[in-house]
């Protein structure tokens, strides 16, 4: 994209002013140590300046000193700030947290049985010892019985953790947080762990920052703050102004506020270098000033908000900008938690079921009535034939769906289709003003891709034009639209296959793949190279996966995986999903049931970790069917085994469904990194996904996390390709009883499984 | 230098240096000395406090003294039948009676100072009724009083003559054999008291009159309080648990203990009392200093006939009375001798490679842990799989006897399978003032009878299958549940509430708020429109489902209206509404016609705001 806005990775900037990445300047201050003396001498520092300055006339480095006094405070003061933020934060959170006990405690309240305390067991423990008070006085002497009570176990330790119930894919650390803590005795005996774990991260430690940063923040308050607390300035002022005529001159038309002595940038920049030349820092402070003064500005390269008052008239790529880099097609959000690369739409695979125009007129505004219109009708040797009556046109959108692909949604659009004309808009009220605003413009530019010559359903969206209106703004347009015609004709036309073809060459594909028994398997990434076919240079194809719905080439790519047409459950070799180790796509796979939503209709058995959670709301509608597709309940509880323990609440079959492995998905380097420490712990909950990534359910996670291993266990683990990720399933390997803790084996990671996968697809040719 | 000398696995210890043998025993003991103790502990607690009897196991059969075999054939009806057979043999055996004279010469006491001539005699008999059925409250004791009289104080011996003294007789009969097996004679003297003792014959005791009377009591001296007579005791046995009469005829002085009337209550009272300062005295010297009586005993037979005469006849031997089915039954089960047989144990421990092992011979069928006598050695193996399963056992049949291999179970699974309601208290109570109460569900076995298969040694050649291993008698959720997040105890009301029924917890919305939040080139419009969108992305569906394919963005457009259409118009955001659509439109998620719909059902809404 040719616009000047920033990329993806620049879009984010930083909140706060204290989480700044850049700056690797060189240290003109010296040590912290030193740093913070002199800033326990700052205020006898400032009197001697003071008395200083009346002596005579100041010299830069005099200036240099107050430059650094004065930034010295204000650091410290953003420290205090930031710390009181820090304990306003965590108070907050506390409340929070009360409020819910609270919230938590009412509950139990209604619940009629709110008590907590055991019954009265201490009559039946024995008494064996006396305390006797004697005294030497004649008071009598006093015994009370020792009752010995019972020891309590304590439960296993716990440390911090965020549920989950998907993946969260988290950057690479490139500095370490903190130093881990693992008892005085370890650190003394082994002192070069903590060495190795800094070399690790190249040295770089959390908040260890370079303390001669300064941001545009604080060099605003510096400024500011320098020429309130030293009034002399202004004498200095005068002299600069006598000698530099035409800066001055600038100055004082700007503002009042701006009224700075040169003087005081030539000793930040001296203070600074790295900051750039006085001049520059004197723009610079004028620019945030004005940023300051109205902080409702937006950023150059922001988009006004096309309902604002302020919307302008703008290209498509411009209007539709956030929304396309943004969106994540697999997760259908904005800003996904789990696929940091959104490949943005290509226009060529968009449905191309783009409406027609209907032959009636919308209305007495409509386009239609002017003169003239025939000829560009005809234009569109499908239009005219479709445009004769609305069943022909539903029939048409039928069989473009079915040679398509084997895209599922053709299902749901079919219904659509067939109540097409019954989409009514509300009657339109009023006259259009026949100036068309910016924001009108921006819209018309986004719809209009979509509908083409319809002007009857564009004015419709658009609302505040009639159809006539539209029309003739199209007109005036249409110099600026791309000939779409024109790319279709680049691209090599698709050759029609029947799906049998496709289906024999699928199969082939699978036999060639079984060839590496111990094959890697890569992370998938939706492949995106325009005009060309997947070949060996796809990048999935390099990876050994499968094309996905998400890919940008065309639907009948060769390398896509054609999904199952079984009708039963799907859970034999006999279905190519559960082969090739992947669960049965909603939008492929119609057959087995995988793309019904209503859970009595599916047989399919392949959908479990995509389905994941239990059903809520309804489970007393079908609990058993859900019991069965669903994730099960797990309680938490200590373990016969070690530490904590992890219990089914509802007994499983083989082969079921248990629960999905969530964590943060890190790359194997972060992997290995956090490794060292976990292993130092000796308690990890890193597990291999793939060749690429690891999820790590140490600081996000779910239940399942507190699973033991056991060299006898009663679960296994499965990686599974799962709508285009990788996803981790926790299975039954034999019939689990209500209330047995579960256990997976460690040693034999889902990743091995994946890698065998070759020698299995072996066994099911044979 | 050791490792090399047994690469061999099964050599056992070859070369016994001392060292070596030493380090064997650390490693020895390392791997049994846990689970031995464990069990060397439950034995004993199971002797204290049985919690079954061995013999109730099916296969310790052999144990049990009674067969129930005639629990097959017993019917109701039959009780009356066999206890009128009982009756009518009772009645026969009523002839053969034996009656018991007694025959007091005279309480000779030489401390004692009374006034008194006569001293009262009391005879009791102890019955003692030892039930086949061992149980503390079924040993029966019954003391029955056979008549009282009076005799002479410190009689002149020679004065006395054994014809003309009191006597006392009693019937015998062993009809209710089974009840009563064992008797006992209690021989109880009363001896008032003299009033006012005169100092000096008190031996200065009576100065301490404060002290409490037992302890004057326990000094074996005899002086009470005016109002206590004297009371001594003395217990003689008749008959013994088999019946063999102990009781000769002849002249008996019996040394009589001191009895403490208020201490001991009559059941105690049926204990042999020592005597109590016995230390002091040389055997023969007791029957001088201390109280003792004298009298005849006589057996006489032939019952009523022969009650009243004290014509001579033999005394009762032994032979006569022991007889019985049960006596018989013991004495064959101890004197069989068993067929001598070696049984070598086989403690086989270490790691990996190294096994070592030691071995243990025993000749007998007791097992090494709980020394339970087993009666066959199915009995034996199936009880040490059953009881020790810290172990694994392997039988390997050899000439006589066999070979047990043991090693430690490393699968062994410890956990608690009883009722969580016994561990946790407040796990719930069944109980509560204001309405039921939901406690933790647990499911008890009380009944488990599955087929058997016939008792063969074969099953114990190989190590236990997982199935055997994995059963698991008590089932539910027999232990306390905590929170996820809080680690607090779960209460049985709350089971049912999953922490992760809801696909997002609440941390992730705020999160995807604050992402988006944080972008500084993207507009607010764009920005409130994007969190609307994600989060009604992440609510899963009214189905319990959250959005997984393609083909559900068309319904989660029309629902996203449903659900958010007021709050697009009131934050005017219907033209990034439209824009969000064609965004959809772009990535080929949606038709247009999906577009133009949704789109429609937005303005449709605000024509009936505007309208209301």
């Amino acid at each position: 994209m040719e616009s000047e806005r920033t990329t993806r990775s620049g879009l984010r900037a930083s909140t706060s002013g204290t989480s700044v990445t850049s700056g690797g300047s060189a240290s003109v201050m010296p040590a912290s140590s030193v740093l913070t003396s002199v800033a326990s001498s700052i205020h006898s520092d400032q009197g001697s300046e003071a008395s200083q300055t009346r002596l005579g006339p100041l010299t830069i480095s005099d200036w240099k000193k107050r430059v650094r006094t004065e930034y010295m405070r204000i650091c410290h003061m953003r420290k205090y700030k930031r710390a009181d933020e820090v304990k306003n934060a965590f108070s907050a959170n506390r409340q929070h947290i009360e409020d819910e006990v609270l919230k938590q405690e009412e509950w139990l309240k209604g619940q009629s049985n709110p008590k907590l305390i055991a019954p009265q067991v201490l009559p039946n423990t024995p008494i064996t010892r006396k305390a006797e008070v004697t005294s030497g006085a004649n008071f009598p002497s006093q015994t009370v019985a020792l009752r010995v009570m019972n020891a309590v176990k304590p439960t296993p330790t716990m440390y911090c953790w965020a549920p989950l119930q998907q993946n969260f894919m988290v950057e690479d650390e490139t500095v370490l947080h903190n130093i881990p803590y693992m008892g005085d005795d370890i650190l003394d005996q082994d002192g070069t762990f903590i060495e190795e774990l800094l070399r690790n991260y190249d040295g770089k430690v959390h908040g260890g920052r370079n303390t001669n940063f300064i941001s545009d923040d604080i060099f605003l308050t510096l400024t500011q703050s320098l020429t309130e607390l030293y009034p002399d300035c202004s004498s200095i002022k005068d002299e600069v102004e006598s000698g530099e005529e035409s800066q001055s001159s600038v100055l004082t038309t700007d503002s009042k506020k701006t009224d700075i002595p040169p003087v005081l940038f030539e000793a930040i920049s001296a203070t600074f270098p790295e900051k750039g030349s006085p001049d520059e820092l004197r723009d610079k402070y004028r620019e945030l000033l004005e940023n300051q003064l109205d902080p409702n500005t937006l950023p150059p390269e922001c988009t006004p908000n096309i309902d604002g008052p302020d919307a302008q008239s703008v290209p498509r790529e411009q209007t539709m900008h956030s929304f396309h880099t943004l969106f994540c097609r697999r997760c259908f959000k904005y800003d996904c938690f789990l696929h940091p690369y959104h490949p943005t739409p290509s226009m060529l695979t968009r449905k191309m079921a783009q409406k027609k125009q209907e032959s009636e007129p919308c209305g007495l505004e409509c386009f239609l009535h002017i003169a003239g219109i025939e000829p560009r009708q005809q234009e569109e040797p499908d239009s005219e034939s479709a445009s004769n009556s609305p069943p022909r046109l539903s029939r048409k959108l039928k069989q473009n769906g079915s040679s398509h692909s084997s895209n599922s949604s053709d299902d749901s659009d079919r219904s659509n289709d067939a109540t097409d004309v019954e989409i009514a808009f509300p009657q339109r009220r009023g006259p259009t003003n026949a100036e068309w605003s910016g924001a009108e413009e921006s819209l018309f530019r986004a719809v209009s891709d979509m509908y083409r010559n319809n002007y009857c359903s564009l004015s419709k969206l658009i609302g505040s034009k009639t159809c006539r209106q539209v029309y003739a703004f199209a007109i005036k347009e249409e110099a600026h639209i791309p000939d779409l015609k024109e790319e279709q004709a680049q691209t090599p036309p698709r050759k029609k296959k029947k799906k049998q073809k496709l289906w024999s060459m699928h199969c082939r594909k699978i036999q060639l793949k079984k060839d590496g028994s111990a094959n890697p398997v890569y992370n998938y990434q939706p492949c995106d190279h325009p005009g060309q076919r997947c070949d060996e240079s796809c990048p999935c194809i390099m990876a050994q996966n499968f094309c996905e719905k998400f890919c940008q080439c065309s639907s009948d790519c060769q390398n896509r995986f054609p999904g199952c047409r079984c009708k039963a459950q799907c859970n034999t070799k006999q279905c190519p999903c559960f082969l090739a180790v992947r669960e049965c796509d909603p939008d492929l796979c119609q057959t087995c049931g995988a793309d019904q939503f209503d859970t009595l209709k599916i047989s399919c058995k392949n959908v479990s970790v995509q389905r994941g959670q239990r059903k809520h709301g309804c489970e007393s509608v079908a609990t058993s069917e859900t019991g069965k597709r669903g994730k099960k309940h797990l309680l938490l509880a200590p373990s016969d085994v070690a530490g904590w323990g992890i219990f089914l609440k509802t007994p499983a079959e083989k082969n079921e469904f248990i629960s999905e492995y969530c964590g943060e998905i890190i790359s194997q380097d972060e992997a290995d990194r956090r490794g060292k420490v976990y292993d130092k712990y000796m308690c990890s909950f890193l597990f291999n996904l793939n060749n690429d990534f690891v999820v790590d359910a140490t600081r996000k996670g779910n239940k399942i996390r507190f699973a033991n291993h056991s060299i006898n266990p009663n679960c296994y683990a499965k990686v599974m390709m799962v709508n285009g990720d990788h996803r981790i399933g926790i299975f039954a390997k034999r019939p689990i009883q209500a209330g047995e803790e579960l256990f997976f084996d460690y040693r034999y990671g889902p990743t091995e499984q994946l890698r065998f996968v070759g020698i299995e697809r072996d066994e099911a040719a044979a | 230098m050791r490792p090399k000398k047994r690469p061999v696995e099964r050599q056992p210890t070859p070369e016994p240096t001392p060292d070596n043998i030493e380090a064997d025993h650390e490693l020895f003991l390392q791997a049994f000395e846990k689970p031995t103790q464990i069990y060397r502990y439950l034995r004993s607690r199971h002797v204290v406090l049985p919690v079954f009897l061995p013999r109730t196991l099916h296969y310790m059969k052999e144990r049990s003294s009674v067969t129930n075999k005639k629990r097959r054939t017993f019917k109701v009806d039959s009780i009356l039948a066999s206890v009128a057979a009982k009756h009518q043999k009772d009645h026969q055996n009523r002839s053969k009676q034996d009656s018991l004279t007694v025959k007091f010469n005279g309480f000779f006491n030489h401390d004692v100072q009374t006034d008194a001539e006569h001293a009262d005699v009391e005879i009791q008999i102890l019955k003692n009724g030892h039930r086949k059925r061992k149980s503390a409250a079924s040993t029966c004791a019954s003391q029955i009083s056979l008549g009282k009289t009076r005799i002479p104080i410190n009689p002149a011996s020679s004065s006395s003559s054994p014809d003309n003294g009191p006597m006392i007789t009693h019937k015998f009969t062993h009809t209710n054999g089974s009840l009563a097996r064992s008797a006992g004679l209690f021989v109880k003297v009363t001896c008032p008291m003299r009033h006012n003792l005169p100092n000096g014959l008190c031996n200065g005791d009576l100065h301490s009159h404060d002290e409490p009377p037992q302890k004057r009591r326990k000094n074996g001296r005899v002086s009470f309080h005016e109002e206590d007579p004297l009371l001594f005791g003395a217990a003689l046995r008749v008959y013994d648990r088999n019946q063999q009469c102990l009781l000769g005829n002849g002249q008996y002085q019996v040394v009589l203990a001191d009895l403490q009337p208020l201490e001991a209550p009559p059941g105690r009272a049926a204990s042999w009392l020592s005597v109590q300062d016995t230390q002091a005295l040389e055997p023969f010297e007791v029957f001088d200093k201390l109280p003792t009586i004298k009298f005849n005993l006589r057996w006489d037979e032939g019952g009523s006939n022969s009650l009243a005469s004290n014509g001579s006849s033999s005394p009762r031997l032994s032979n006569h009375l022991s007889g019985t089915k049960a006596s018989k039954l013991r004495e064959a089960n101890q004197s069989t001798p068993r067929k001598r047989l070696k049984l070598q144990y086989v403690f086989q421990y270490g790691n990996g490679e190294l096994m070592r092992q030691q071995t243990e011979v025993r000749e007998d069928l007791r097992c090494p842990w709980c020394s339970l006598l087993c009666p066959t050695l199915f009995g034996l193996l199936k009880h040490l799989r059953l009881s020790h399963p810290r172990f694994n056992f392997i039988y390997v049949p050899q000439q006589k006897g066999g070979q047990i291999e043991v090693t430690v179970n490393d699968m062994y699974d410890g956990s608690y399978i009883g009722n969580p309601q016994d561990v946790h208290s407040h796990i719930g109570y069944a109980f509560s003032r204001l309405g039921p109460v939901r406690r933790s569900p647990v499911t008890h076995v009380i009944v488990y009878r599955p087929k058997r298969p016939g008792a063969s040694l074969t099953e114990f050649l190989e190590p236990e299958t997982d199935g055997t291993i994995n059963r698991q008698i008590v089932q539910g959720h027999n232990r306390l549940y905590y929170h996820t997040l809080t680690c607090q105890p779960m209460r049985p009301q709350e089971i049912d509430d999953d922490s992760e029924a809801e696909n997002s917890p609440p941390w992730l919305f705020k999160k995807t708020v604050v992402m988006i939040d944080e972008f500084t080139d993207v507009n607010e419009g764009e920005k409130e429109l994007m969190k609307m969108w994600n989060l009604h992305i992440m609510k899963q569906d009214f189905l319990g489902f959250s959005y997984i394919a393609d083909c559900q963005i068309p319904k989660a457009c029309f629902k996203f209206v449903e659900e958010h259409g007021v709050e697009i118009l009131e934050k005017n955001l219907s033209r990034n509404f439209l824009i969000h659509l064609v965004n959809l439109f772009d990535f080929s998620l949606v038709r247009p016609e999906v577009v133009q719909r949704a789109f429609a059902m937005l303005e449709n809404l605000r024509d009936s705001r505007e309208v209301a």
